[in-house]
């Protein structure tokens, strides 16, 4: 999303080029026996990992487990090494290492450097933990089940132990059995969290469920009930952290997602976010099947109060233009909420609130990642706006799917980000002109602003859209068209994300979208459909040929 | 699957015809004191069957995902054996006074229908449609003026009518879990919640008897009660009325003293 404010769309050029890694839960071991944390600050610092990483795959204190290449960069590869001491994996000692072309780029994890154990064999044998486990547990263990030896790290020592999960009366735990007097050094609850509904109400004071997961007596912002994880961070104001994070250099871990004590959420901001990161992964399902950004669930993450609110006048306009009136897809399924200016304040004579507060806003700024996994429209001139485009018109798509259609707020329209900058948005697919937006392709931007007039053009396209399926007529072209119905709007949403997923060139044009969504409609509902006839004569009243 | 009543019935009547092939007190030695009521009374030990089939609406509206659900229960109540126990005795002429007590209980298959709340959607609910099983008793207490009409010295027959007291102690579903996965849009319950409530109520009864006797002590019987009243049970935000009582059909043995 980009205000139309032409002085922040430069910010907002290079906020949507910026890449932010996908953010990772890490939580740092709690043994006593602290092993060697492997996270090198420096390029010599990971040599030397690397070198250590090298001799002890030879020596065999490290064994691979697993090596899968990157499915989104090419030519990077993930391994994956468990610490073993004489052929016994050492318990919560692991270390993964990415590659490209051989050459390392990161190397994270914990290794034990003082293991005090000479004998690893056993007195027990994996039958008599077996029984131990079943007893301790009230499991009923079959007898495949066979428990892990392992050097487990305990109170200062190193215990040669079996390891094993069971599901007992008291549910889900794993088992440490000493493998020398079979005592049960710990029970550790295995059952890492559990989905439940919260409930608060949003922006705009509406009433909204949230798929939470409960970790103790915490409830955290993570959907865990469908099937990518999504993740609400709330970054507390902290426009450093937020940086760093956006620029690889912290990771977010379960602290920093969007808490609440019982689930009966408070932050409007967390809760929008937290909902509509859903209600779009639930459009893409549902309308077209797709399974997420990349369509195999890559988990999406959303940042909230990327800075803080108050502060905005001390900021600088990129900063405000970026973290304040704003919100971004900022690569790999992240996603940043600009935290909108205090009320005192108007930007273009409008009010803005929390970005997170619009579902056309989140639709849209998800609908850049599924852009980024598919047709990776480059990201100016008319492919950029093409781009754009696609996400004005998902964004349209994933309203009407979930709220009624009307004026006002929380209500289905043409209209981008009308709920949160206030009155009426910044954009608009029906009368791109009353923004000072193209409607006709004679009126395209043809300077060097917005990356080529990527937000600016988009509506020439949007319009077209808009025009397929209500009608009307062009206000330039004065060439009117008889839109496919209300009722019949799936049939354009589908046509325009088969052409725009499956069919257009990285360097489209505005003619090749032309032809890409009148043959997806053709392909979908004939050459002789409404469909076809609809998006012919609207392309025709854009001056799109 | 035979019905434990009718079981009952046939272990009475042949008790019956064991005492008569015996000889014991022949009924020609009765004396005209005895009559059909005997001198002071009679008793009878029944299988009677429960012989309408109806199902009662139980009906509760717990929360599930910060919304109010709608689950109904529709247990099979009839079509069960019963088991019964009467005495009468005479206060004049042919009036007498009657008082008996049937029991009977059941798990019964119930069939469950729901509305039940979207997790991700408010105003958005899934259609529930499925089965559980839900057990129920019922006690029966009635109290009955008889009028006695001898046919011969063997065969009697009894009309009788009077208020009746139930019992019945019915299970209820409190709350559900559901077996359900992404998208949400099919649902199956995955473990029931439920409660035993017990409620009484006052009703009537009507019906008529025909006795045979073997002997000067023993008989068989055949019996047709109907017994009427509802009860409410309130559960989660909701009430149920289920009917009580019904045709109930059988014999047993009836003993005069």
């Amino acid at each position: 999303m980009q205000a139309s404010n032409t002085p922040l769309r430069a910010a907002i050029a290079f906020a949507v080029l910026l890449t932010a890694p996908s953010a990772t839960l890490h939580v740092g071991a709690q043994s006593a026996t602290e092993p060697s944390r492997i996270a090198p600050q420096s390029v010599a610092e990971m040599r030397s990992w690397d070198t250590t990483v090298d001799r002890m795959t030879r020596d065999g204190g490290l064994k691979l487990r697993q090596r899968r290449d990157d499915p989104m960069l090419e030519s990077r590869t993930h391994e994956r090494f468990d610490q073993v001491h004489k052929g016994v994996r050492v318990y919560g000692a692991d270390l993964s290492r990415q590659l490209e072309d051989g050459l390392t780029m990161s190397i994270f994890g914990s290794v034990q450097t003082q293991i005090a154990l000479d004998d690893v064999t056993p007195t027990l044998t994996a039958a008599d933990a077996r029984e131990a486990i079943a007893r301790e547990s009230g499991a009923e263990l079959p007898a495949t089940y066979e428990p892990e030896l392992i050097v487990l790290p305990l109170e200062g020592r190193f215990v040669l132990a079996y390891t094993g999960r069971a599901f007992g009366s008291e549910g889900l735990y794993r088992y440490f059995i000493d493998a020398r007097t079979g005592a049960v050094l710990r029970a550790l609850n295995d059952l890492k969290s559990q989905a439940a509904i919260g409930g608060g109400r949003g922006v705009l004071g509406d009433n909204k469920k949230l798929s939470i997961n409960k970790v103790g007596s915490t409830y955290r912002a993570q959907d865990v009930m469908r099937p990518p994880s999504l993740l609400t961070f709330d970054m507390k104001g902290n426009l450093q952290r937020t940086l760093a994070f956006l620029n690889g250099v912290v990771t977010l871990g379960p602290n920093d997602l969007g808490q609440d004590s019982d689930n009966a959420w408070s932050d409007p901001a967390v809760i929008d976010a937290h909902a509509y990161s859903g209600y779009v992964y639930d459009y893409f399902y549902r309308r077209f099947g797709r399974r997420g950004l990349d369509g195999a669930d890559l988990e999406v993450v959303s940042l909230v109060h990327p800075v803080d609110r108050n502060a905005v006048l001390s900021q600088p306009i990129s900063i405000v233009g970026l973290f304040y009136v704003n919100a971004f897809y900022a690569g790999d399924g992240v996603m940043v909420f600009g935290e909108g200016l205090p009320a005192s304040l108007t930007l273009a004579g409008r009010n803005w609130n929390y970005m997170a507060g619009a579902l056309d806003i989140f639709a849209h700024e998800l609908a850049h990642g599924v852009t980024d996994f598919s047709s990776q429209l480059i990201y100016e001139n008319e492919s950029g706006a093409l781009n754009e485009a696609f996400s004005d018109i998902i964004a349209a798509g994933a309203e009407f799917y979930h709220q009624a259609a009307g004026n006002g707020p929380l209500r289905a329209e043409y209209l981008m980000g009308e709920d949160v900058v206030t009155p009426g948005g910044i954009r608009s697919l029906a009368n791109p002109g009353d923004y000072g937006d193209p409607d006709h392709y004679s009126r395209r931007y043809v300077g060097p602003q917005d990356n080529g007039g990527v937000h600016i053009n988009s509506t020439i396209v949007s319009h077209a859209y808009y025009l397929a399926i209500e009608g009307g007529t062009n206000r330039t072209s004065g060439q009117s068209v008889t839109g496919i119905g209300f009722a019949n709007r799936e049939q354009m949403e589908r046509v325009s994300y088969r052409a725009f997923t499956q069919m257009m060139p990285a360097n489209a044009t505005f003619s090749v979208a032309r032809a890409a969504t009148l043959q997806a409609a053709a392909d979908l509902y004939g050459a002789g459909s409404n469909a076809v006839r609809a998006l012919r004569e609207a392309w025709n009243a854009v001056g799109v040929n | 699957m035979e019905c434990g009543g009718c079981q009952l019935t046939r272990a009475l009547a042949l008790a019956a015809a064991l005492v008569e092939t015996l000889g014991l007190s022949p009924v020609r030695a009765q004396s005209s004191n005895w009559g059909a009521w005997g001198a002071n009374g009679y008793i009878s030990l029944n299988g009677l069957y429960d012989t309408e089939s109806r199902s009662s609406d139980l009906v509760t509206r717990p929360e599930i995902n910060l919304e109010e659900a709608t689950i109904t229960a529709s247990p099979e109540t009839g079509r069960k054996p019963l088991y019964d126990l009467t005495a009468g005795g005479r206060v004049r002429g042919n009036l007498g006074f009657g008082f008996g007590v049937t029991f009977g209980a059941k798990t019964e298959d119930a069939p469950v229908r729901g509305s039940i709340p979207h997790p991700f959607y408010f105003n958005q609910p899934r259609t529930l449609d499925d089965s559980t099983t839900l057990e129920r008793s019922d006690l029966l207490v009635h109290l009955a003026a008889l009028w006695l009409l001898p046919v011969t010295d063997r065969l009697a027959v009894t009309a009788f009518g009077g208020p009746t007291w139930f019992q019945v102690k019915q299970e209820t579903i409190t709350n559900l879990t559901l077996r359900e996965t992404f998208p949400f849009d099919r649902i199956a319950i995955d473990t029931v919640e439920r409660e035993r409530l017990t409620r009484s109520r006052w009703g009537y009864n009507a019906g008529f008897d025909v006795s045979y006797y073997f002997s000067r002590y023993f008989g068989v019987q055949g019996l047709v009660r109907y017994s009427n009243g509802t009860v409410t049970i309130s559960t989660t935000r909701a009430e149920s009325e289920p009917k009580l009582g019904g045709l109930h059909a059988g014999g047993g043995l009836r003993v005069r003293y």
